[in-house]
């Protein structure tokens, strides 16, 4: 087991290295642009700031005239503090803060839905690939590939449309209803869970074709392996076959690509989100675009690539647990 | 010796296919006694391991059993219920299965996999169950702490014991084994059938053993079956097949296994009787070293794969570079073609040392003048062009034939390594050729250019036995009308013995042993060289289980 530490600690480390460059990437790219935020700021507000209110905002923002060097230990530094500096739309907000109640949302829509859709899909791979050429597995992978064929974004339009806008099923729009408190309490929780169904459903229902798919393709050439027909030999059980022996291998793909959808989900809703405008970070992001606010455009690139790093950091842990042959 | 176990009556499975069925296994009848050995042998196709699932009721689809009756121990097992079967197998039947290596789920731990079985039929768990697991790993002996190891931290040798261990879970009166050593170097495989003989000596077992080397039944079986094409062609006692046999196809079979003892058979494999060898070697290593650094950032992990070994070969003459799997042998074939790149050392060809460069910086001429047949004549030819297109590549490559002499020359070539008639084969595709046949062209390709040396590594180990020696025979003849230089790399020792005029012996990437053939087999001055001739002579299994 010491090797298993080692071996998830120097991942860790590498992990930390790749965090670091982007890190280091993410402080350049902004002082390579033109102009910088505290110019569009004091443009935006058309002259009713006082110039010496840009070189205090200057200083807010971390752009001084120091030497690059110091500039960039000083941005390291705040960033260990958890400080991204301060939004030009959301001013005088600190983008830690936006991005911080943008991404509640989105780890709870987008990953919640991931979730399903993966244990679903899984499941539903396995039970298609277990009994191929059954019922179940001549409707469903093509029916499912001809819904993921779909644009996602008019999909979800669609949905929208008919059951938001016409029959009024579902909310269209926000995260729970307007006149209900956020806290911990009943209606609160009963409402956000009735204002994500729609977006949640969609994002399932697109994303779980390509986990049946997978799961039933590996799975099946799995299925075809001789310690399977060993096992058949050995007078097994049918149903610890198909779970220890033919499951248990052909998850372990599905699951490597998993870790990489959970990171990418933080970006990836951006669609959803601004369909259904849920406050997640994808329409935060969208914001910040639309209003040139570099500051929060910067906050949540960071986010994200940490979020990539660090479930992929996660899946190379469980896949260390589910496959062996990684431990050493 | 009496009565029956096993009952097979005119057994015949079709394949379904678009067209008509195709007949894989054909009317096939034996029966098996208690307590005997039994022998199915035959090549890739024949059918054998047909018969071995069908027995157990393991066939996948398309496979379809269309006559017949499988009896074991006065039950029809082709109509019993699905309930039935599952209760029969292991219970009474047990298998080793072909490729046995594979037979291992990648995921659960040795103990998980010994005690499914010991669950499923006996409802042994706890402790018990590990009793009955340490048990069964003393018997094949390997250590009680391999229980908890995984199948990737296990030698192939200990995989194979660890199947058996598993197919002796519940000691079901009959075995049976599928090739169950195929995939293991000689010395590991004897020992392991050592292991078997001295079990079934034991316990008492009955065993039916299918395997593509007759040679290795007439060890130890009392009675043989043949198959050539889903079809029993002799079935006889071990004695009178190893008599010769009636069939002729027995009779083949019997001819093609050469010996790596006693003195040389005649009429297998012509030799010169005098060498026209130049004076200065053509090809000369010297102090060649490979170190395979594993990939990753951190990893420290080397494997030194040849480690300072130096020769010479002589033009006209066959070396052959024998080695077990991890001695090194093929890293050699690689660097001395310069597909890959020595750590340390030099290759000198015709006296010229080459810069030791990248791979893809190597001279054209240095490619044409060192040829290469690979050993899976399945993999080294690409599926969707002709013979005549992997033929004439390297021709256009080098320059040396234009359009109007290339089809006679290609012609010329097949009919020279024995593919008549060219003009036929030179339109085929490779899935339209068998195994042996694919291997000739992929000879032919490398003899296109008229090499100054081929490389040969295991060029004849994935095909069937009848046909090594004819493979083999086509590097012997090129050599004395052209005065070709070969460098025969294999496992075999005994085929090494026949065709090559001096032996190199490898092990863990050093040289062991040098010699001409006849001297290493007759005089061998190192251990492991003993030991290897030892594994590949008639008579080897008395010496192991006394």
């Amino acid at each position: 087991m010491n090797s298993s530490v080692l071996y998830i600690a120097r991942r860790f480390g590498f992990y930390l290295i790749a965090a670091f460059a982007a890190l280091t990437l993410n402080f350049i790219i902004p002082r390579l642009m033109p102009g910088d935020p505290a110019s569009i700021i004091f443009a935006r507000f058309k002259g009713k700031l006082k110039p010496e209110a840009i070189d205090a905002m200057r200083e807010s923002f971390g752009l001084t005239n120091d030497p690059i060097f110091f500039q960039y230990i000083s941005y390291l530094k705040s960033i260990l503090k958890g400080d991204l500096g301060t939004s030009i739309a959301y001013f005088p907000a600190p983008v830690s803060e936006i991005i911080g109640g943008g991404l509640v949302w989105t780890i709870f829509l987008a990953g919640t839905s991931m979730i399903i859709a993966f244990l679903i899909g899984t499941t539903l791979g396995i039970i298609i690939a277990w009994n191929r050429t059954g019922k179940l597995d001549t409707i469903l992978p093509p029916t499912l590939a001809f819904f993921g064929a779909f644009p996602y974004f008019w999909l979800a339009m669609v949905f929208l449309y008919l059951f938001g806008f016409s029959l009024n099923w579902f909310p269209i729009g926000r995260a729970y209803g307007n006149e209900i408190s956020p806290g911990y309490n009943l209606p609160f929780f009963i409402s956000t869970l009735y204002h994500a169904f729609l977006p949640a459903l969609t994002l399932v229902f697109v994303s779980l074709g390509g986990w049946m798919l997978s799961m039933r393709n590996t799975m099946i050439s799995t299925l075809g392996s001789d310690y399977i027909t060993f096992a058949h030999a050995k007078g097994i059980s049918s149903r610890s076959i198909m779970l220890r022996y033919a499951a248990r291998n052909a998850i372990l793909p599905n699951l490597t690509g998993f870790g990489m959808a959970l990171g990418f989900m933080l970006s990836g809703a951006l669609l959803t989100e601004m369909i259904f405008s849920y406050p997640g970070q994808g329409f935060l992001l969208l914001q910040a675009v639309q209003t040139q606010d570099y500051p929060l455009m910067q906050g949540i690139f960071m986010t994200i690539t940490l979020a990539v790093l660090g479930a992929n950091w996660l899946v190379d842990i469980a896949i260390l647990f589910f496959d062996p042959r990684t431990r050493k | 010796m009496n009565k029956p176990v096993i009952k097979i009556e005119n057994l015949t499975v079709d394949y379904i296919t678009e067209e008509n069925p195709i007949k894989a296994v054909h009317d096939v009848t034996f029966e098996i006694f208690s307590g005997e050995i039994f022998g199915l042998v035959g090549e890739s196709g024949s059918g054998k391991s047909t018969v071995v699932q069908a027995m157990m009721r393991i066939l996948p689809p398309p496979a379809l059993i269309s006559n017949g009756k499988v009896i074991i121990n006065d039950k029809d097992i082709l109509t019993s219920s699905d309930s039935d079967i599952v209760g029969f197998r292991w219970k009474q039947i047990s298998i080793v299965m072909q490729s046995a290596l594979n037979a291992l789920n990648p995921v659960l731990s040795v103990r998980e996999q010994i005690q499914d079985v010991l669950k499923t039929h006996k409802n042994l768990i706890g402790i018990d169950a590990d009793k009955r697991a340490k048990e069964l790993l003393s018997l094949v002996e390997i250590d009680h702490d391999r229980l908890d190891s995984f199948p990737h931290q296990l030698s192939g040798g200990m995989k194979q014991r660890i199947v058996i261990a598993i197919a002796l879970a519940i000691m079901p009166p009959i075995i049976i084994m599928d090739e169950p050593t195929t995939a293991l170097d000689v010395i590991v495989e004897r020992e392991i059938i050592a292991k078997v003989i001295d079990l079934r000596k034991k316990l008492g077992l009955t065993i039916l053993f299918i395997t593509h080397d007759l040679n290795l039944l007439l060890e130890f079986a009392d009675r043989l079956a043949i198959m050539k094409n889903g079809k029993i062609v002799e079935l006889d006692t071990v004695e009178n097949i190893y008599a010769g046999g009636k069939h002729h196809y027995t009779k083949k079979l019997i001819g093609s296994i050469p010996s790596a003892s006693g003195k040389r058979q005649k009429g297998l494999l012509s030799k010169p009787n005098s060498l026209n060898l130049s004076k200065s070697p053509i090809l000369e290593v010297r102090n060649l070293k490979k170190v395979f650094q594993s990939p990753g950032f951190f990893n420290k992990n080397k494997l030194v794969a040849v480690n300072d070994i130096s020769f010479k070969v002589h033009k006209g003459e066959i070396v052959g570079i024998v080695g077990e799997s991890g001695s090194g042998k093929s890293t050699v074939a690689k660097l001395v073609t310069r597909l890959i790149r020595p750590s340390e050392g030099f290759i000198y060809l015709n006296g010229e040392n080459k810069k030791v460069a990248e791979s893809r910086d190597v001279p054209l001429q240095y490619r044409k003048d060192v040829q290469m047949v690979f050993q899976d004549p399945f993999g080294s030819l690409n599926s969707i062009h002709t013979v005549y297109h992997h033929l004439s590549r390297p021709l256009f490559r080098h320059r040396l034939k234009n359009k109007e002499e290339m089809l006679s020359y290609i012609i010329d070539l097949l009919e020279k390594v024995g593919l008549t008639p060219g003009e036929k084969f030179a339109e085929k595709f490779p899935h339209e050729m068998s195994g042996g046949e694919r291997q000739r062209v992929a000879i032919a390709r490398a003899l296109s250019l008229e090499p100054k040396i081929v490389v040969a590594d295991e060029p004849t180990s994935m095909l069937d036995v009848s046909i090594r020696m004819e493979v083999l025979e086509i590097f012997a003849k090129m050599r004395i009308k052209s005065n070709l230089t070969v460098l025969f790399i294999t496992h075999d020792l005994a085929s090494a013995r026949y065709l090559a005029d001096r032996i190199i012996v490898l092990k863990d990437g050093s040289i062991i042993e040098e010699n001409d053939s006849e001297k290493l087999i007759q005089n061998p001055k190192e251990n492991y060289t003993k030991q290897l001739i030892r594994a590949a002579s008639p008579g080897w299994l008395s010496e192991l289980t006394n």
